[in-house]
């Protein structure tokens, strides 16, 4: 693939959700959003791997939403108080 | 390969497939994940034949994520992908523009179509060369911290449009 315009940088340090192992940026694909709203990013390698991308996938997303739904009750409870 | 600048609007997410099997294949495993994150627009130039190899690949990994769900037994497993299993049953796939009645997440649209006014999106899939206009036009309501899946060699229009959307205003 032709080198991208200089002005574009690779992003510096990526970590994949699936496997948690640094990732370079040529490596890397765009997965969906991480708890704080950046985006969450796995390798390129488990797209090809079927089985291994919807149950790591899955796994992920269910973490975030028990996280989101245990900071919700934490600002309920702070708010009750 | 992902482009990203530091404190830039977008994430470019570049991949390279051989044939249009591949891509159709690629795209669908990838749509899933980024339907999560909100609307979806996909150019294309045949939307309608896309489409429907699109929904096909999509039913048919519907049904390999049941498959997932029954054969295993772990609860939080089990609710993950059940999680996955309705998430993929509730989107909807349109071919016309969106508009404010419609209930679609996902679309396919034309080169011509995406040089309308567009709500704002989360995610843009280019799988046919597009003008400078036309990405300039369609890449204005991509929310920050979108993300722009490019399929193909990079192209010159990708190149002088996008490197000055990302950066910072």
């Amino acid at each position: 693939m032709p080198i991208p315009s200089p002005s574009i940088t690779h992003t510096p340090t990526l970590t994949c959700v699936i496997c948690h192992a640094p990732v370079s940026a040529r490596e890397a694909t765009a997965g969906s959003v991480q708890l704080d709203g950046s985006l969450a990013i796995a390798c390129t390698a488990h797209l090809r791997e079927r089985r291994t991308w919807f149950t790591a996938w899955c796994a992920f997303e269910s973490q975030l939403r028990h996280k989101q739904q245990a900071k919700a009750a934490n600002v309920h409870k702070a708010a009750a108080r | 390969m992902i482009l990203h600048s530091e404190g830039g609007r977008w994430y470019i997410d570049a991949r390279l497939t051989e044939t249009s099997d591949q891509m159709s294949y690629d795209l669908t495993q990838h749509l899933v994940r980024r339907a999560h994150a909100g609307t979806v627009i996909v150019a294309a130039d045949n939307t309608k034949v896309f489409l429907s190899v699109v929904r096909k690949r999509w039913a048919k990994l519907l049904y390999e994520v049941e498959c997932m769900r029954s054969s295993t037994l772990d609860r939080e497993k089990r609710e993950s992908l059940q999680y996955e299993v309705d998430h993929m049953r509730s989107c909807t796939f349109a071919t016309k523009p969106p508009s404010p009645r419609s209930q679609s997440r996902i679309y396919f649209l034309t080169p011509e179509q995406l040089d309308t006014t567009l709500p704002p999106y989360a995610t843009l899939y280019i799988t046919t060369c597009l003008e400078p206009s036309v990405i300039h036009n369609a890449t204005r309501p991509l929310a920050g911290g979108g993300v722009i899946v490019i399929y193909g060699p990079w192209v010159k229009p990708y190149d002088d449009l996008l490197a000055q959307q990302f950066q910072l205003a």
